[in-house]
């Protein structure tokens, strides 16, 4: 019988910080470099949330320690991006703590619904 | 374009500088990519809002590091401390002994530090302390080098009063004691006399009532007193309805003016304090007398005068008076008895303040002897983490990260041990406060004060930063290669870093024989002290002070019927061999230097002038009690009463310094105040009055029943066979049955009288040699941990040396030499400083050379013992290789 590791609960990082799970969406369809994040995180907030580049990159490093994200090997065609830039994947840890998160908000959400505090879904 | 891209350029410079403040290994990490993120939205924000644009981009950029920069910092910072918790917890021994190490350097230095603070750091609480000044008379010319810090007379504090130039105010004092009657059973309490101003010049402040007043100091007014928190409290149990309250005070009526607040202390640091204030009222009479030198005089400076000036001021001051003065001796005369002053704050704590600062300098090197262990400790630590800190190098950890590393646990164990530290030093400081000792004036001031907490801070970071430094120096000074290489096992650390422990345990020698120098010299001084013959002999005797009331006793005839029927129930007390009376206890009695006419005295120049030291009045069998000899004549006896010709006995220093080469019996003398002429029937052999340090100073001893003045108060004396404290309670019991009213106080033994006028001696000799102990035993603790470290390293060098036919004896030899080195070096280094530093010991020390050669090779021998002991261990370790096994591992 495997036995259970608390370190790769992904009910220990819960709640997570909101930055945090914007980047785990960010990156839950693609790999992506920091910029590309931002800009990812804006354009679906609507430009609402707009993560500065210390907000990013002390979240990716703490992210990276947790095993939530790795980071990529290997690059794009250097024609095509700049050297310097690196890309982060979600990685299965991070998809398991990333949907958890999605899971608990989603929860929070029916409870919120059933106090009558957003409209019920037709 | 071309501006944009200058524009640009520039802004990228900037950013660049702007992230130095990101921890460097965050930079190293995200700097590339976060420079790039800034261009990118740069030329969005350009795109979208021009100038404003680029304006906003940088109020955000600034924002961002401001709040995420010490962000990254704290949470590296807690990483560092987490990681360092951690790798103390894998070797708890190693913790363990390094927080105890600084545990017991800075509770020692922190404990003397607050006694310190307290006497020598905090000015005196009184408004304005600085400028107060103490004001002495001086006899310069009286025989034996002079009389310096003398009293004031009453015409003299009246002539100073009035010289305005110099003081804006000045005031006398005197101290006594007094029974108080008017609280219940009488008791008997130190009381301070000060004129009218003194106490608000001290800016005292009282719980009830009011202060004494000038016009409260004028001759024949009625009485009345100020009493101290403590005396309100256990006296009157804390009642405020005691303001108007009547009381006697030796038999004097009094009114209770005022109560003072608890922390009121004056005269400050005084052994046995205040506990009432009186005011001064001098008579007439004492106004007429300018011999009669007791007051103490206090003085504040005026404001905007130097020291110096008023210096010239009071010089100016005595020279007029000196030009108007009479041939009498006691009036101020620039030559004949000039005044000084010296700052009060130095003056109370005069005869300690060496003393402080030689132990706190002794604690330091003590200090500083924990921290070399520590950092000892820590560089054996990192020569076997090299491996770690190798594969952390070499998979990206920068030379800051480690330092920052090993910084963060220097200062957590320093943290830890500041901790132990603050509580050994709160232990310490309140056992030498409570227990007071050393006799240590403000002594009881000693806690952890701000100051003090912020020593114990600085010093636990100083040492943190020291001792962490130690592996980073190391570190930094070992190709990354060498490290790799130790990792494989036998070559575990280099000659290199041994040779640099080496060199701090040498340096921890040398410190530990500077201390067991300096130890070693008290030592001795206080063993010499303890062989000073006081001339008696306190075995089997116990004293016992009894003061009676003159009010129940107001004439002399009474007095006398009291001693008189104490003397015989204390003769007929079963056990008592001898009993006596006496008006105080050597070896340290009050120097009344009374002017006393002698006989037929001729004044020789440079000869002795008119004057005795020490009066003591003696009942009963007071010589043979204390086991005093007698040189020539006889004792006092039954003829010696108070209708037979009065007489007197001297002791031989005063016989020798007045008849010298006669016999003194015959002669006569007028102690001052005295009508009569007093025949000498008696020389005894000198009994050691101005301290057992001190020489013995001229002496008579005046028969208790034949003085004018009977006592008021005197110590009972009496000898037994066995233990004599065991006679407290008999003793105690004749004087009730006698006057069940009369207080009975400082119950104690001869011996016990002695020891306590060896207090302050005794209380460094014993700090010293603790300290000094400790230190000896932490530095072989160092010449064990390197002689161990080197033995090991050196395993297989043995093992080859013994295959090819070397001796056990040699190798034991060969480890021995290098311990023998270490301590030799240690030795002669520690030495040197001690010559150095010795001269400071000078006055603390009692007929021992502070270049006692006895004690520098004594305390060498100690320490060549104790380093060779430490080496024997792991040295013998080394003869036990197999040489066979260290060969096949070769």
């Amino acid at each position: 019988m495997p036995r259970f590791d608390p370190e790769l609960d992904p009910e220990r990082f819960l709640p997570l910080p909101p930055a945090t799970f914007h980047i785990l969406v960010a990156l839950a369809d693609c790999d992506r470099h920091g910029y590309s994040i931002m800009q990812d995180v804006a354009a679906r907030t609507g430009g609402k949330v707009k993560l500065s580049p210390g907000t990013l990159y002390g979240a990716i490093r703490r992210l990276l320690e947790g095993g939530l994200i790795e980071e990529l090997d290997e690059r794009p065609d250097p024609e095509f991006d700049d050297e310097r830039r690196r890309y982060y994947r979600l990685s299965r840890f991070g998809r398991e703590v990333a949907s958890a998160e999605a899971a608990r908000l989603a929860r929070l959400v029916t409870q919120a619904r059933a106090t009558g505090l957003i409209p019920k879904r037709s | 374009m071309d501006r944009l891209g200058m524009g640009l350029r520039i802004s990228i410079r900037l950013y660049r500088c702007l992230l130095v403040l990101y921890p460097a290994p965050f930079r190293h990490a995200w700097g590339g990519e976060m420079v790039q993120v800034f261009r990118d939205r740069y030329l969005e924000e350009q795109a979208r809002l021009g100038l404003l644009g680029v304006f906003i981009l940088w109020l955000a950029a600034a924002a961002d590091v401001a709040v995420n920069a010490p962000k990254e910092h704290s949470s590296m910072l807690l990483r560092d401390i987490h990681f360092a918790v951690r790798s103390f917890r894998k070797s708890p021994s190693f913790t363990a002994t390094a927080v105890v190490c600084i545990g017991l350097g800075i509770g020692a230095s922190t404990c003397i530090f607050s006694v310190v603070n307290a006497v020598v750091l905090n000015p005196l609480p009184f408004p304005d302390s600085s400028r107060l000044v103490r004001v002495y008379t001086e006899f310069p010319g009286f025989p034996g080098g002079g009389l310096h810090r003398f009293a004031l007379s009453p015409p003299e504090f009246r002539e100073l009063q009035r010289e305005g130039r110099t003081w804006s105010q000045l005031e006398a004092w005197a101290t006594g004691g007094s029974s108080l009657k008017g609280a219940g059973e009488p008791v008997r309490i130190n009381i301070c006399v000060v004129s009218g101003g003194m106490l608000p010049l001290l800016g005292a402040k009282t719980k009830l009532g009011r202060l004494i007043a000038p016009s409260d100091d004028v001759e024949g007014l009625r009485q009345t007193v100020v009493l101290s928190n403590g005396l309100w409290k256990r006296a009157f149990g804390g009642d405020r309805k005691v303001i108007g309250h009547e009381i006697w005070l030796d038999g004097a009526k009094a009114n209770v003016i005022g109560v003072m607040e608890a922390d009121f202390a004056f005269p400050p640091g005084a052994n046995e304090p205040a506990e009432a204030w009186i005011p001064l009222q001098l008579t007439a009479q004492q106004m007429t007398r300018r011999g009669n030198h007791f007051l103490s005089a206090l003085g504040r400076l005026r404001p905007g005068l130097s020291q110096q000036q008023a210096q010239a001021e009071v010089s100016a001051f005595v020279k007029r008076l000196g030009e108007r003065a009479s041939p009498n001796s006691h009036s101020i005369h620039p030559k004949g008895h000039p005044l000084v002053f010296y700052p009060f704050h130095d003056e109370v704590i005069r005869n300690v303040k060496k003393a402080m600062l030689m132990l706190l300098g002794a604690v330091g090197f003590f200090l500083l002897i924990a921290c070399v262990n520590v950092a000892n400790l820590l560089l054996a630590r990192s020569d076997v983490r090299q491996r770690e800190i190798a594969i952390r190098k070499a998979i990206g950890a920068g030379t800051p990260h480690l330092v920052r590393q090993f910084v963060v646990e220097g200062l957590l164990l320093s943290g830890s041990g500041a901790v132990l530290g603050v509580l050994i030093a709160w232990v310490g400081a309140r056992l030498i406060a409570v227990t007071n000792a050393g006799m240590i004036p403000r002594v009881t001031e000693a806690g952890l004060d701000l100051r003090v907490l912020g020593f114990a801070v600085a010093v636990s970071i100083a040492t943190g930063l020291v001792f962490g430094m130690a592996p980073i120096l190391q570190m930094v000074a070992r190709p990354l290669y060498v490290s790799l290489q130790a990792t494989a096992g036998r070559l575990a650390g280099s000659r290199r870093s041994n040779r640099f422990r080496a060199a701090l345990v040498t340096a921890e020698l040398s410190l530990a024989m500077v201390l067991l120098i300096g130890s070693g010299l008290l030592v001795r001084s206080f063993w010499k002290l303890q062989q000073v013959y006081p001339g008696m002999n306190p075995a089997g005797v116990l004293s016992v002070r009894i003061s009676l009331s003159s009010n129940a006793y107001d004439d002399a005839a009474r007095l006398r019927g009291f001693w008189t029927a104490l003397s015989e129930r204390l003769a007929n007390l079963p056990g008592v061999v001898s009993s006596g009376l006496a008006g105080g206890l050597p070896p340290q009695r009050f120097a009344v230097q009374n002017d006393t006419e002698i006989e037929n005295f001729v004044q020789r120049p440079g000869g002795p002038i008119q004057n005795v030291a020490f009066y003591q009045a003696a009942g009963g069998r007071f010589f043979e009690t204390l086991g005093i000899r007698l040189t020539e004549g006889r004792f006092f006896d039954g003829r010696d009463g108070a209708g037979s010709p009065p007489i007197v006995i001297v002791n031989r220093t005063m016989a020798g310094t007045f008849w010298p080469g006669e016999s003194a019996l015959g002669k006569r003398i007028k102690p001052g105040g005295a009508k009569e002429w007093l025949t000498i029937v008696g020389v005894v052999e000198d009994v050691k009055n101005a301290g057992l340090d001190k020489p013995v100073d001229t002496e008579i001893f005046l028969p208790a029943a034949q003085r004018n003045n009977a006592f008021q108060t005197a110590y009972a004396l009496v000898k037994t066979e066995g233990d004599p404290s065991r006679l407290a309670n008999a003793v105690r019991r004749a004087v009730h049955e006698i006057d069940p009213a009369a207080p009975v106080s400082s119950v104690r033994t001869m011996e016990e009288v002695l020891a306590e006028s060896q207090s302050r001696p005794r209380f460094l000799a014993l700090m010293l040699t603790l300290f000094s102990s400790l230190a000896l035993a932490l530095a072989a603790f160092g010449v064990y941990g390197v002689i161990s470290y080197s033995v090991s390293r050196r395993a297989s060098e043995f093992g080859i040396r013994m295959a090819l036919g070397a001796q056990r004896s040699d190798v034991l030899r060969m480890v021995l030499w290098e311990g023998t080195l270490l301590g030799g070096a240690g030795l002669v280094v520690g030495a040197v400083g001690a010559i150095a530093l010795n001269r400071g010991l000078e006055d603390l020390l009692f007929q021992v050379n502070p270049f006692d050669a006895a004690t520098f090779l004594g305390m060498a021998a100690v320490l060549a013992a104790v380093s060779m002991l430490a080496c024997w261990i792991p040295a013998r370790r080394a003869t036990m290789a197999d040489p066979a096994r260290t060969l096949r591992y070769e």
